[in-house]
């Protein structure tokens, strides 16, 4: 109902509706992966081109209703194997997340960012995200917030070395936030090594 | 073949041929006198001719070797040799000649055994000896046969021969010769267990077998010189293990090698082959130097430790000069010297509550000590240079504080009239002995904030001995790290030497301005410095002056506008000091307070006879403003100054504890109730009326040299490490927008490399650093791979 009407943007008002329309949870994967293919700037909100972008990408541009668009949205979810398009979620959803005039992303919202897009990752869920929210959250790192190389390079850390921390090398190029996450799992693994 | 023209037939002096009737003219019928015709030479001599002729010679070869040669005639015999050569007797003649050296040879040995229990190595020598000569007369007379038929055919030449047969027949004999080698062998072991042998005879019987080899030495390695060089290599090896286990002192275990090495020298010189040198010295060096030369040097009370610390030069001369010949003797000593002298610098700098000028002297001392060891029981070597430096560096970086006790130390010795500052000829060498120091600093950066603070409170207090001197060490300092290290340091010099002119010219513009406002209200000198060049100070407040300051700064502040009108003067009230007129009365407190008397006139400074007494403090600013309030009021409350005159509550609390913290009653300025060790904002403050000192003028500012409280010291290293921060980054920038693109490690190193004269950056700050300037756009991550960065323009 929210895309039939012509206003220029729906606020979170018309979000919160949209995605009842869609019989969606508002933190649904699928809610963010709408948002990606409109290239929403904002969240809880969409312009009408935006609308119109994602509608186009998801094929529903003519006529779209609410179950086509949820219908298109599912098969959308299950399309993304590849790599390549995961990644360009991925990358989107920092900027995504950014509160206007920043170039930070808060670490609240990083976290729930990462806890949601993994969802649409072709290979899954990596199991070490959890630990890596953990240990966000329990404030060992002692950072506020996330910067954009970091945002970044934690996909290629979750590629590269997600299954085996052995291969990591902090004498790489790797940000020193996954440096201390890196040596903070390895010393807790020891640690119920020890404690075995 | 010689052809000769026959020139006349049966010619008696014809040579070769001759008077016999053989070979005689055939041929050659129809000469005639006209012409010269080359005959071919008689080319056959009967079997009989052959055969006496070799007799003859026989016979005189066997004279030869009887030392009977006395009656030959050498010319015939040769002429005998010659000719049967030329007919082709040759191999009649060498063969013949081997046979009868080698009968003789049959006798000699026959003569040689019976000697075996008698005389033995003489009777060898002197047979050897006659041979010898036997044969070179030998082998004069049948010259022409070697240089013919011997090279034709390849044989040794008969000297050669006559002593292969020699070798043969007589020393490789088995009895003769291992006779030979024990008898040899036996002469040596007594002249090494110090009794005197015949050492001409053993030099004759070396050279023997070395002249048996022929060619080579072969003879006289086989039968002697490995055995001898086994038989050294056991003496030695037992000998060197019974000394040590009998006498556990090294330097006289030292002095038995040297002087056993001596020993085999001279005897490889004198009567062994020279070749025997190297290999017995090389024997030597194993069994004795190598094999022991970890005990000796690690030996208990007479080692190289001990030697050190009873400052043994000598004996350790000795011990270097010993151990360098041999692989790896070197480096147990630098080890063991290493592991000593890091124990002695640990100490040095792990001590707790030393003072900094105490803690620098001792390291000055040690590297004293150790320049000493170098030049004189090193040589200098560079080896132990090198090691002793690294270890310097290493324990001088153990305890971080060692960078700003040295520029207290520096301190101490450029200020006027401190205890420890040193004479004029004496501070030049004294401040190069600190560069030394200096160098071994990891964390130079460290010593200039310190460096810096230091010089500052020299300067402005007027405490440097001399302009001189403290140029000198800036340039010292200039010429090992650069200028960047000392530019703001002469920039602070220049300061004061332009602030000198700057006061004169006040003068004569006050003088010369004359009417209002040009009489000076007190007497006071104005230094101006350059905020760049000196220590960053955080003061920017407004602190109360009293109102004659306050004016006389005025006055100044308009002159010096008047000059550079572009630039901001800002009164730094945390420096300065003042000298204020004081007076006690003699009365305990009774709430009628001192009277600090500032009139301009004020210049009488007699000591006011009876209970009133006078007195000339010298006070920072800050004192100076708080003793002025008690001008006002006898009684006042810390809350109370810090409201009335806003000076920052430490420097505040700096300030009053010099006047009221000292333990003696008579010896404070101002009272405390209650008199606690803090100072808390409910305090009361009252003049001490009882002050009492013998001196009248007395210095109550601190005037520096002191080393940071704790608290002082983490707020310098903080500030050390924020200037680190803009360091690295500076020279991440520096290093990217040269090089555009750049690997991760690679830019890591090139840091470390640029600022290593500096200080020692960890991978991790510099990673920091990294982030930090890509989240400000400076440079970036490579899109094409993750480890390389690039510079953003």
């Amino acid at each position: 109902a929210g895309a039939s009407t012509p206003h220029l943007k729906i606020g979170a008002g018309g979000v919160a509706h949209l995605c009842r329309d869609l019989g969606l949870d508002p933190v649904d994967i699928r809610v963010l992966l709408l948002a990606w293919l409109c290239r929403a700037r904002e969240m809880c909100a969409f312009t009408e081109a935006e609308l119109r972008r994602g509608c186009a990408a998801l094929r529903q541009a003519e006529a779209p209703t609410a179950d086509g668009l949820r219908a298109a949205l599912d098969a959308r979810l299950d399309a993304m194997t590849v790599d390549v398009a995961f990644k360009d979620l991925y990358r989107w959803a920092f900027d995504f997340g950014l509160e206007s005039g920043q170039r930070t992303l808060q670490l609240p919202m990083a976290t729930d960012l990462w806890a949601l897009v993994f969802e649409a990752r072709p290979s899954g869920v990596p199991p070490l995200l959890g630990a890596w929210l953990t240990w966000l959250q329990s404030g060992a790192s002692g950072v506020k917030g996330v910067s954009r190389d970091t945002w970044n390079m934690f996909l290629t850390f979750i590629d590269t070395c997600g299954s085996d921390l052995s291969a990591y090398d902090h004498n790489e190029a790797w940000p020193s936030l996954i440096d201390d996450f890196v040596e903070a799992e390895t010393d807790r693994a020891n640690q119920n090594l020890l404690n075995c | 073949v010689a052809a000769r023209p026959s020139m006349n037939r049966n010619a008696p002096n014809a040579i070769g041929g001759g008077a016999s009737g053989g070979g005689g003219s055939g041929g050659g019928s129809n000469n005639s006198y006209s012409k010269m015709r080359i005959k071919a030479f008689p080319m056959s001599m009967d079997e009989r001719y052959v055969n006496q002729i070799w007799d003859q010679l026989k016979r005189a070869i066997q004279e030869i070797q009887k030392k009977n040669n006395s009656g030959l005639s050498f010319e015939e015999l040769y002429r005998n040799a010659y000719t049967l050569v030329l007919h082709k007797y040759g191999e009649k003649l060498y063969s013949g000649t081997r046979d009868v050296v080698a009968e003789h040879m049959a006798k000699i040995k026959d003569d040689v055994l019976a000697s075996v229990n008698n005389v033995f190595l003489a009777t060898l020598n002197s047979l050897w000896k006659d041979h010898q000569t036997a044969m070179v007369m030998i082998r004069d007379i049948l010259m022409y046969m070697d240089r013919v038929y011997v090279n034709q055919q390849n044989l040794p030449s008969v000297y050669n021969m006559g002593l292969t047969v020699f070798k043969e027949q007589v020393v490789r004999h088995p009895v003769v010769c291992e006779h030979l080698r024990n008898t040899l062998l036996e002469m040596v072991a007594r002249e090494r267990r110090g009794e005197s042998i015949a050492r001409s005879q053993i030099k004759d019987a070396c050279n023997m077998l070395c002249q048996l080899g022929v060619d080579s030495l072969q003879v006289y390695e086989e039968d002697f010189e490995q055995a001898f060089l086994k038989q050294s290599r056991d003496f030695y090896r037992s000998e060197s293990d019974d000394f040590l286990a009998e006498n556990c002192s090294a330097s006289l275990y030292i002095k038995k090698v040297e002087s056993r090495m001596a020993e085999e020298m001279e005897r490889a010189r004198h009567y062994l082959d020279r070749s025997t040198e190297p290999k017995i010295i090389a024997v030597l060096e194993e069994e004795l130097i190598s094999r022991h030369m970890r005990t000796i040097v690690e030996m208990e009370s007479s080692g190289l430790v001990s030697m050190l610390r009873a400052d043994k030069h000598e004996d350790i001369h000795c011990m270097y000069r010993l151990l360098q010949r041999v692989p790896d003797g070197v480096k147990i000593m630098t080890d063991c010297i290493s592991t000593y002298l890091r124990e002695q610098g640990k100490a040095i700098v792990a001590e707790e509550n030393r003072e900094p000028s105490a803690y620098v002297q001792a390291l000055l001392d040690l590297r004293d000590r150790c320049d000493c060891l170098l030049a004189q029981a090193l040589n200098r070597d560079r080896l132990f240079k090198q090691q002793i430096s690294s270890d310097f560096e290493y324990f001088v970086n153990l305890n971080v504080r060692s960078p700003e006790y040295l520029s207290l130390f520096i301190d101490e010795k450029l200020r006027r009239g401190s205890r420890g500052a040193a004479a004029d000829n004496e501070i030049e060498p004294l401040l190069d002995k600190c560069m030394v120091l200096f160098r071994y600093l990891q964390e130079k950066d460290v010593f200039e904030k310190y460096y810096k603070q230091h010089l500052a409170k020299r300067l402005i207090l007027n405490k440097s001995s001399s302009d001189d001197t403290e140029k000198s060490m800036i340039s010292k300092l200039k010429a090992e790290c650069g200028c960047q290290f000392t530019s703001k340091l002469e920039g602070m010099l220049k300061d004061m030497t332009v602030s000198n002119m700057l006061n004169e010219e006040f003068g004569n513009y006050l003088s010369q301005a004359g009417g209002a406002g040009a009489q000076r209200s007190i007497d006071f000198g104005l230094r101006v410095l350059t905020t760049g060049f000196w220590p960053t100070q955080t003061t920017q407040n407004k602190v109360a002056l009293p109102d004659e300051a306050r004016q006389a700064y005025d006055q100044f502040h308009r002159f010096y506008m008047s000059k550079h009108s572009g630039r901001q003067l800002t009164l730094q009230p945390n420096m300065g000091t003042a000298d204020l007129s004081a007076t006690f009365s003699g009365a305990p407190p009774s709430g009628r307070g001192a009277e600090a008397a500032d009139e301009p006139s004020s210049t009488s400074n007699s000591l006011a006879v009876g209970a009133r007494r006078r007195y000339i403090l010298s006070v920072s600013t800050y004192q100076m403003v708080v003793l002025l309030q008690f001008n006002r009021r006898p009684k006042i409350t810390f809350e109370q100054l810090q409201a009335e005159t806003n000076i920052p509550e430490k420097d505040l609390q700096r300030a009053l504890g010099a006047l009221c913290m000292q333990k003696m009653a008579s010896q404070r300025f101002l009272n405390k109730e209650p008199r606690t060790k803090e100072i808390s904002s409910t305090d009361e403050f009252t003049v001490n009326d009882a002050f009492y000192s013998r001196h009248v003028k007395i210095k109550v500012a601190p005037s520096g040299g002191v080393k940071e409280t704790e608290p002082e010291r983490r707020e310098t290293r903080i500030k050390v490490d924020e200037d680190r921060k803009y360091e690295i980054e500076a020279a991440i920038v520096r290093i990217m927008k040269a090089r555009q693109t750049l690997s991760h490690n690679y830019l890591i190193a090139q840091v470390i490399e640029q600022l290593k004269s500096r200080f020692t950056p960890t991978p991790q700050a510099i990673k920091s650093r990294i982030e930090h300037l890509m989240d400000r756009d400076y440079i970036k991550r490579s899109d094409q791979d993750r480890h390389y960065y690039q510079y953003v323009a």
